[in-house]
């Protein structure tokens, strides 16, 4: 589907040491991202954190101060020339869907295609593909939201672009909706083999849709892996925190630098920490364990219940260890009520980070 | 370019005798009672414009007054009624209306509607769910109404206001029928006189600076008023306000407006056919003349549309200086009295472009130096009203800048333009001064046999032209006002 990319890159996007100010805003400085040809990146960052700038730079929207961007090989942006937007093969879903209003569905998916009866055929080809066959006729506030934003994506695929980007896609579908349309939108993406770009605030989106989990925090991509290396083996303390819940305790590791020592008693680190003495450690509120002091092994940190929030398949527990307060995941049927006293006992190595 | 011209002509005209008379001229103290006189029936005329305008247009859009889709449409009809017809109807029934007070009650009554007109058009975009929260938050139904929905309709009302400042100030046929000496009266005599036709140039030119004075206030009031929808969904319908025993003195107040501005000047036609001494003018004449004024109104809306179009997107668009200035100049152009610009267009034709002097091309190109900023006006204010979004999506999508214009920018323009297009195709109708100058030898348009049977108080003989002009302005008015219904629910 994407035959005219020279085949020496392999890589549909690659976003090198670009950086890019609004006058004295720093906005996105030394950001690095390789996507590989067929797969799906997120880029997930905090809102406002220049995801959607780094995303209309891709798309040739906004111009760079410093750094390239290659689309299937050849040079897209760098601070000397920038390919106009149309030229470039990047299909856009913005946040809203944004369909023409004044076009129906097949106006609005054909409208990057040249007129003529192979139009109609790759029109009714990718609504089969996002699961619309059929709504060709329909005007565009006739679709539920969730159907705007297929028909959406429908538009992009249609022109076999080298790549799309989704800006926030599903942010303004409502939580049970969101999921269903989320599926069926990644689904049709990867049935279509096309490279794509998803930029999102939201952790669990980018979790469970990418291949490839890229952190923008203040401004550059400071980890890019899987998603299960990334939540499982952040490189910094800031991208534990910002993806996942984490608990994080002053601590002081050891000497060898495989283990600490910290209010919840001595850990076992899952990865050798860079230095000895201070720091802090993280731990998952999913590998701490709520024992009954009677059945706790001695030794264990003891706490307080403080509260208690269920979510249906699990429920998050807050204990009062020493003044500080450690989140805790158990399943339902654990019994924690609020006033009572627990042992903690830790599931697996936590991370250490020196401070 | 079309809009500098007439300056570059009253420019060199005036400089014709030097630069010691211009400045004595306009130091002279009749000069600044002419600038007073003109500034104060604006000021007066604007105001009351307003305050109507935008009363009526709550009215309508936000109350259940009784019979409030009948009287939306009926409230737009004053465009229809040319602003000398009016007079005359008035003078010729009490001629001592004539003066300061006549003037004013006749340029209300024809000039309400550009400040009425965009603000209902303005009301019915407001997301009510504004106004919901500032009720919710403990607000009056009237606080609101002054504290937060007067305020985002500012750019929409300060747009009209200066339609109508413009408007008065170039006005010629109601102040001369009501014999109040402001600037158009003066220059218009001067010129006729023909000569001192360099001492109309400088009063022209300095009718141009207060112009341009009230322009750049406006764009100063506008400021950057944003008034984007932030979200999603489209806005429901606001629920009308009950008016309850409130209703009386509101239907008071639009008969009050309708009275003065559309059942007075009709009954009076009516009443001048009905008293006919003389004989009716034949049909044939009458059909004929219809059939130029309608011909000539199309093409000067056509034109002015492809002119607009490109000036509204980048004003839309791009709010550089060079955009902002081609914006204005527009503006000042329109303040200009179409006796200006008919004559300077007689320069230019005569000189320069001298195969089409006296022909259909010249009289079209001085209807769209007079109403472009009709046209502008209304293609901007749709443009910005359709997101960026979409045209970066059509980007995206393989299309070129220009091909963006044709399959989004201008299809979602549509409605506005359409409007602004019949505003061009109204103002052509009724214009005067402009189409006696420059009309090709023999054409006769309804305003023109009206305007030369009502100077030698003929009114019976005008009145079947009167009439026509009347009924066949108030469709497409009537059309402009409905639209306004319809485009909630689209």
């Amino acid at each position: 589907m994407t035959a005219d990319i020279s085949p020496s890159s392999g890589a549909a996007l690659e976003v090198i040491g670009v950086a890019k100010s609004f006058g004295r805003n720093q906005v996105l400085h030394d950001v690095h991202l390789t996507i590989a040809e067929g797969s799906i990146v997120a880029v997930l960052g905090p809102s406002g954190g220049g995801k959607t700038t780094l995303l209309r730079i891709i798309a040739g929207f906004e111009t760079v101060d410093d750094g390239v961007v290659r689309i299937g090989g050849t040079t897209a942006t760098s601070a000397r020339l920038v390919v106009v937007p149309e030229r470039r093969r990047v299909g856009i879903v913005p946040q809203e869907g944004a369909l023409f209003p004044h076009l129906d569905v097949a106006g609005n998916v054909g409208f990057g295609l040249s007129r003529g009866p192979q139009s109609v055929d790759r029109i009714a080809e990718v609504l089969r593909l996002v699961g619309l066959s059929g709504t060709e006729r329909l005007r565009p506030t006739q679709l539920s939201g969730g159907q705007q934003q297929r028909v959406a994506l429908a538009r992009a695929l249609a022109p076999n672009p080298v790549l799309i980007v989704l800006d926030e896609p599903f942010a303004s579908l409502d939580a049970g909706l969101r999921t269903y349309v989320r599926d069926e939108v990644f689904d049709a993406i990867r049935a279509a083999g096309t490279t794509a770009l998803l930029v999102t605030h939201d952790q669990q989106e980018a979790l469970s849709m990418a291949d490839q989990v890229a952190v923008l925090l203040g401004g550059s991509i400071v980890q890019s892996a899987s998603p299960r290396d990334l939540y499982a083996e952040p490189e910094r303390l800031d991208v534990a925190t910002f993806v996942g819940e984490a608990n994080v305790i002053d601590a002081v590791i050891a000497d060898d630098r495989w283990s600490a020592t910290c209010s919840l008693g001595e850990v076992p680190l899952r990865r050798q920490a860079t230095r000895s003495g201070d720091g802090q450690v993280v731990i998952r509120p999913e590998q701490i364990e709520l024992l009954l002091p009677g059945d706790a092994p001695r030794g264990l940190a003891r706490g307080r219940v403080r509260s208690r929030s269920f979510f249906g398949h699990d429920a998050m527990v807050r204990v009062d260890v020493a003044g500080r307060i450690i989140v805790a995941r158990v399943a339902v049927d654990v019994l924690a009520e609020p006033g009572t006293e627990r042992a903690l006992r830790i599931d697996g190595g936590a991370l250490a980070f020196a401070v | 370019m079309l809009a500098v011209i007439p300056m570059w002509y009253l420019v060199d005209r005036a400089s014709g005798e030097g630069w010691g008379a211009v400045i004595d001229e306009v130091w002279r103290r009749r000069t600044f009672d002419l600038v007073t006189r003109s500034v104060g029936l604006a000021v007066t005329v604007t105001v009351i414009c307003v305050v109507v305008g935008v009363t009526a247009a709550w009215l309508v859009a936000r109350t259940d007054l009784p019979g409030r889709r009948f009287i939306q449409v009926a409230l737009a009809l004053p465009l229809a009624i040319p602003s000398y017809l009016s007079a005359f109807a008035w003078v010729s029934w009490r001629p001592s209306l004539a003066g300061f007070g006549g003037a004013v009650l006749v340029l209300v009554a024809t000039s309400y509607p550009y400040v009425y007109l965009p603000t209902l058009a303005a009301l019915r975009r407001l997301d009510p769910a504004h106004e919901e929260v500032a009720r919710s938050l403990g607000r009056r139904p009237m606080q609101v109404a002054v504290q937060l929905t007067l305020r985002q309709l500012r750019p929409a009302i300060t747009a009209g206001a200066l339609l109508v400042v413009l408007y008065v100030l170039s006005d010629f046929g109601a102040v001369a029928t009501m014999r109040y000496e402001v600037f158009t009266w003066v220059i218009f005599g001067a010129y006729r006189a023909g000569f001192n036709p360099s001492r109309a140039a400088i009063l022209s030119c300095v009718l141009i600076g207060v112009a341009m004075i009230v322009v750049a206030a406006e764009s100063r009031a506008r400021g950057r008023a944003e008034v984007a929808r932030i979200g999603s969904g489209t806005p429901r319908t606001a629920r009308p306000l009950p008016l309850g025993p409130g209703r009386i003195p509101a239907l008071s107040f639009v008969s009050a407006i309708l009275v003065p501005a559309v059942v007075f000047p009709v009954a009076r036609i009516l009443y001048w056919m009905q008293t006919s001494e003389s004989e009716l003018s034949p049909l044939g004449e009458v059909a004929s003349a219809l059939g130029s004024t309608l011909a000539l109104s199309l093409l000067a809306a056509v034109a002015a549309i492809l002119v607009a179009l490109p000036v509204g997107i980048l004003a839309a668009r791009f709010r550089s200086m060079t955009v902002r200035t081609i914006e204005r100049s527009t503006y000042v152009a329109h303040a200009l009295p179409g006796i200006v610009i008919a004559i300077s267009l007689v320069f230019i034709g005569a000189r320069v472009v001298r195969p089409i002097y006296q022909r259909t091309p010249l009289l079209v190109i001085g209807y769209v130096v007079l109403f472009l900023p009709l046209a502008v006006g209304a293609v901007r204010t749709s443009v910005e009203q359709s997101p960026i979004r979409l045209e970066e999506v059509a980007r995206s999508l393989g299309t070129t800048s220009s091909g963006v214009v044709r399959r989004v920018t201008a299809p979602l323009a549509m409605p506005g333009i359409a409007a602004g297009a019949t505003m061009v195709f109204l103002a052509t109708m009724k214009e005067l001064p402009a189409t006696l100058v420059l009309r090709p030898t023999g054409t006769e348009t309804l305003a023109l046999r009206l305007w030369n049977f009502t100077t030698v108080s003929d009114y019976s003989a005008a009145a079947p032209y009167a009439l026509a002009l009347m009924v066949f302005a108030a469709v497409p008015t009537a059309l402009l006002g409905g639209a306004l219904s319809w485009r909630r629910s689209s």
